[in-house]
């Protein structure tokens, strides 16, 4: 069967072919909720210099 | 000797946090008085999920006169119009004129006598800069609470219309080539593609950015560099490998120049004309100051003494024009102070910036498509508390103001919900340092890339929720809410 596209959509498909797109590990790390805990403190910590860094 | 007024002008975050921080450090020295023109307290970040339906409005927003009452600040609802910050005739007493908004008692004026003035208005919102832009028109916003609410009433109507079969269009991004905020479009239009996700309809669903970036990622501060798993990384390949995985089509360097019914006409850079269709689009309006007059002692205007033409008021920057390359990351106030009345001052959104962060670039029709400066909830606290302390200290003896708080010398943490689940949803957090580029200090990319940062993943959501909870509690003026850092 050959799939039809419209114009949009071939559009679509051209300006989001030349992307970078994440891997299924990546996409499996960003919400693995273990990974994701560890992750939570670093930014957190991370965020925290910044804020007392910025207040000087 | 009589207490010293400070007048604060405008409560969201900006003028929120100054009245907070005032009180807190002055108590009975002083009489702290807020006049803003709506009752409520507005979590603004969190009006996206508003939008998608996710949120009540009644849970990004909250009283504020139970909150002053009981920490003795003193609370009008009205609308400033007039600034005399000379007195008037005989009397040098400086004081501000307002219209009464509340209810029962509208239009009824106010003058109330300040020795210390904070300009915390905020924006306006110009969605009149793009005929047929915003709620009265033929787009949607997220800028406050109930035009969120309409956003989110018009999705589920086009989520039932894709449910019975039919295909949606939908638009999302800047109404004007002048727009700020594209982080706000950003996180709506992710928030979005997720929710259609969730309600079963993505495939029915056409979803387009529309943007008045030069690329995607620009964000008004003329992109960021990540440096993260071994590469350094500008933000456009950030924000289109995020666009690219979601399935969503971007459009760049446009200027909104009208919307009809279903359809958005289009200026780009290159000078070509184009046209974007829709069944529901959500488009920012550009900001402008709140129109703010001035008058001197004699009743002569001063508001251009005063205010940029764009309504925003002069601070301590350097306004003086010059061109791109000979931009300053110094160029950027430090005080907030008025250079004209040593007692007024400018916070958050209301300060005129000396110039855009982004390159400024004009279509060959000399249309101006270059994204505004971003100024966002954590530069405002941070701004609403150094006034507030220099104030103090002024009141206290001090001749000048004690405190800076340059956006040239201070980070911004940036939570961008990117579906909201608590266990399926991702958001980006990225951190800036500084938010706007210091080339002197930091050549290669403008910022300390030690401090600079960015990822996506599921722990930013808790951040985005935490945060929501916390700054809602902080503003509440909880027990120990100043212990909850801007």
């Amino acid at each position: 069967m050959v799939t039809e596209y419209s114009s949009f959509e071939q559009g679509r498909r051209a300006q989001g072919f030349f992307a970078t797109k994440p891997t299924p590990f990546t996409k499996f790390l960003r919400t693995s909720i273990l990974f994701q805990m560890v992750r939570f403190l670093v930014i957190n910590i991370k965020m925290i210099k910044v804020i007392r860094k910025s207040h000087g | 000797m009589s207490r010293s007024r400070v007048v604060i002008l405008g409560a969201g975050v900006a003028g929120h946090t100054s009245a907070a921080y005032l009180k807190k450090w002055l108590g009975r020295e002083a009489d702290i008085i807020v006049i803003s023109p709506r009752p409520d307290y507005n979590w603004i970040p969190s009006n996206i999920w508003v939008g998608v339906g996710l949120l009540k409005p009644s849970q990004v927003t909250f009283a504020l006169p139970p909150v002053y009452a009981r920490k003795g600040i003193t609370f009008h609802q009205a609308k400033a119009t007039v600034l005399h910050p000379e007195g008037e005739g005989e009397d040098a007493t400086p004081f501000i004129e307002a219209e009464s908004t509340l209810e029962g008692h509208l239009g009824e004026l106010l003058r109330i006598p300040y020795d210390y003035l904070i300009n915390a208005t905020g924006p306006k919102l110009a969605f009149e800069a793009t005929p047929g832009l915003g709620p009265k028109g033929h787009s949607l916003s997220v800028c406050t609470a109930p035009h969120a609410l309409e956003a989110s009433n018009a999705l589920d109507e086009a989520v039932a219309r894709m449910k019975k079969g039919d295909r949606q269009r939908f638009l999302v991004g800047t109404g004007h080539g002048t727009c700020t905020c594209q982080g706000a479009a950003f996180e709506y239009i992710v928030n979005l593609e997720f929710e259609l996700r969730a309600r079963g309809v993505r495939d029915r669903a056409d979803i387009t950015y529309l943007s008045n970036e030069y690329e995607l990622g620009d964000f008004g501060m003329g992109g960021i560099h990540i440096r993260r798993g071994g590469w350094v990384t500008p933000s456009n390949i950030f924000t289109e490998s995020l666009f690219a995985e979601r399935g969503l089509r971007w459009v760049t360097q446009a200027h909104v120049k009208g919307l009809e019914a279903g359809c958005a006409n289009l200026e780009f850079l290159s000078g070509e004309d184009g046209e974007e269709r829709f069944d529901l689009a959500m488009l920012l309006p550009p900001f402008k100051g709140v129109g703010l007059k001035a008058l001197d002692r004699q009743g002569a205007d001063i508001t251009e003494r005063l205010f940029a033409p764009s309504g925003f008021m002069k601070v301590d920057a350097d306004y003086q024009a010059k061109p791109f390359e000979s931009w300053r990351a110094s160029d950027w106030p430090h005080t907030y102070q008025s250079p004209a009345y040593r007692n007024l001052f400018a916070a958050g959104i209301a300060f005129a910036p000396p110039h855009p962060v982004s390159r400024p670039r004009q279509s060959p029709k000399g249309t101006n498509i270059t994204p505004a400066p971003p100024r966002t909830g954590m530069p405002s606290a941070m701004i609403g508390k150094a006034v507030a302390h220099s104030i103090a200290d002024m009141i206290r003896g001090a001749e000048k103001p004690t405190q800076t708080a340059s956006m040239a010398e201070m980070g911004a943490a940036c939570v961008a919900s990117a579906g909201a689940n608590p266990f399926r949803g991702t958001a980006a957090s990225i951190i800036v340092f500084p938010i706007v580029p210091d080339f002197e200090r930091y050549p290669e990319y403008g910022r300390d890339m030690n401090h600079t940062f960015g990822e996506i993943g599921l722990a930013g959501h808790w951040i985005k929720i935490l945060l929501h909870h916390l700054f809602i509690y902080k503003a509440k003026m909880l027990a120990f809410w100043s212990f909850i850092p801007e």
